[in-house]
């Protein structure tokens, strides 16, 4: 299921790729892997793909997380803990750990961030960091083994570290919330994490802790900054704040963002200056 | 029926369920990828039932995809608990990005005579050990999508993309995982030089769609 592939395939969009030549003879064939995991699809993405192995020990992971942490399987960790039958204390530490992240997150966001909230049911939710924090722990299981230059991408939630080409940074698009077939900005930088909310992603799937209906104002929040599991739960919360949102995010220390609003206006933080890419 | 879908626990968005009768199946398909299909085509009209329809509904492909304006926020009067910098329309604007996206073109449909949807294998092995079953080819906006799936025993091996937009059709070994990020493609291939999309993942339909029509061959 590792997929590799001749040079960059971005440099020629809609190219034919069968037999082309190497465009890039100074790295190793790229290397870009895709599993399902966490009802999400995750892709790993290592521009030389000469410690291509160690992708077997960052998929493994996912797939430990998933079983440790996953509201679906009834006999997780994570879901006994959610019914009680365990008490906090005897469980594993990532889920202590997690759980930790999500009370900084819960707040520093004023409660709109909160694991107890977000589900009807009330029933005990961090899924919201979860994914986040997995793959920044899966970014260090690539940076131990030596891999200077990769990219995660689970569900649309990225993070990069290094080049994806000698001399070039990431450039990350910002999906357009209302064409399918459009980006609305691009942020670039070489080690980071990029996060987006929105309402037009599965559904109205995030759930305004407060009550008061779904926010309508916002279009889609990205928050950028260092970590991932931080990052996906800020925007999180930042995009069921609505109006406030980008003032928050400003306030934030090391994350920065951006909001689009139903005006189709991008609010991007003063800080978001280093990020962006205005051609 | 063996079991072959490897989607028991959460079923990909948009696979329709396990149709015992081929004919059906291909009703089923067919309509929804033509539901697909013109859904596609019109992205804002899921907006348009909100307070804001009025305005998203002048939303055409043609449009510049670029915003209507870009704010920088100032951080220095945005954190104060005093006055704090004007968000909404008052704000300054300054003229749209001149990023290479604002000039995305709409995707053009590849030809649509190569490749046929394939028709189902007439003979089928009682107990089958191995089977390889192509499935229907099905048009999205991003161009044709038709997989192959190795199913061994009664799991699938192997899947094949045969078709993918923009020519994509390397040999795409995603074994037991049914969802690429085919959007994520799709926009790399116009956009330029673009590594990643942050945001909504759709997952592909027209993947799964051909995916499911091929599962359903299997005996």
């Amino acid at each position: 299921m590792t997929v590799s592939l001749p040079g960059s395939r971005s440099d020629q969009p809609a190219a034919p790729r069968v037999g082309n030549a190497m465009t890039a003879p100074q790295l190793e064939a790229r290397v870009v892997r895709v599993e399902h995991i966490m009802g999400t699809a995750i892709r790993v993405e290592l521009p030389d793909g000469r410690l291509g192995s160690v992708l077997d020990e960052v998929f493994a992971w996912f797939r430990e997380v998933d079983a440790r942490f996953s509201l679906y399987r009834a006999d997780s960790e994570m879901s006994r803990l959610a019914r009680g039958e365990i008490a906090q204390i005897d469980v594993h530490q990532d889920i202590r750990e997690v759980l930790d992240q999500c009370e900084v997150v819960r707040v520093r966001s004023g409660g709109m961030f909160d694991v107890r909230r977000h589900r009807a049911d009330g029933l005990l939710d961090p899924t919201g960091l979860v994914k986040g924090w997995s793959v920044d722990r899966a970014g260090a299981i690539l940076s131990a083994a030596g891999v200077g230059d990769w990219s995660i991408d689970a569900g649309g939630d990225i993070r990069t570290r290094g080049r994806p080409a000698p001399g070039a940074a990431w450039r990350v698009g910002i999906q357009h919330p209302l064409r399918r077939d459009a980006i609305a900005a691009v942020v670039s930088g070489t080690d980071m994490a990029v996060a987006t909310s929105g309402a037009y992603e599965r559904g109205d799937h995030i759930i305004d802790p407060d009550g008061s209906g779904a926010p309508g104002r916002l279009l889609s929040v990205t928050v950028v900054g260092p970590e991932l599991a931080f990052a996906d739960a800020y925007a999180t919360a930042a995009f069921a704040m609505g109006r406030d949102a980008a003032r928050w995010i400003a306030s934030i220390p090391d994350y920065e963002g951006g909001v689009i609003t139903s005006e189709e206006r991008v609010i991007w933080t003063a800080g978001m200056d280093r990020y962006l890419d205005r051609g | 029926m063996p079991n072959v879908s490897p989607s028991n626990r959460r079923p990909p968005v948009g696979v329709p369920g396990r149709v015992p009768r081929r004919g059906l199946a291909a009703l089923v398909l067919t309509a929804t990828a033509v539901a697909i299909l013109f859904s596609f085509k019109t992205p804002a009209d899921m907006f348009a039932s909100g307070p804001g329809g009025a305005f998203l509904a002048g939303v055409t492909p043609s449009t510049s995809t670029a915003l209507a304006s870009t704010i920088t926020l100032d951080t220095g009067t945005a954190v104060g608990t005093g006055s704090s910098a004007p968000l909404g329309p008052t704000a300054p604007s300054v003229p749209p990005a001149t990023e290479p996206p604002a000039t995305i073109a709409p995707p053009t449909e590849p030809p649509a005579s190569d490749a046929p949807p394939t028709e189902p294998p007439a003979t089928e092995p009682p107990t089958p050990v191995q089977q390889v079953l192509t499935g229907q080819a099905v048009r999205t906006p991003y161009g044709r999508i038709q997989v192959e799936v190795t199913i061994d025993g009664n799991t699938i091996a192997d899947v094949q993309a045969l078709q993918l937009p923009f020519d994509r059709s390397y040999s795409a070994r995603i074994s037991k995982y049914v969802e690429p990020i085919l959007h994520d493609e799709a926009l790399q291939a116009q956009s330029a030089n673009i590594n990643l999309i942050s945001g909504a993942t759709y997952t592909s339909k027209g993947y799964a769609m051909s995916l499911q029509s091929a599962l359903d061959q299997a005996a």
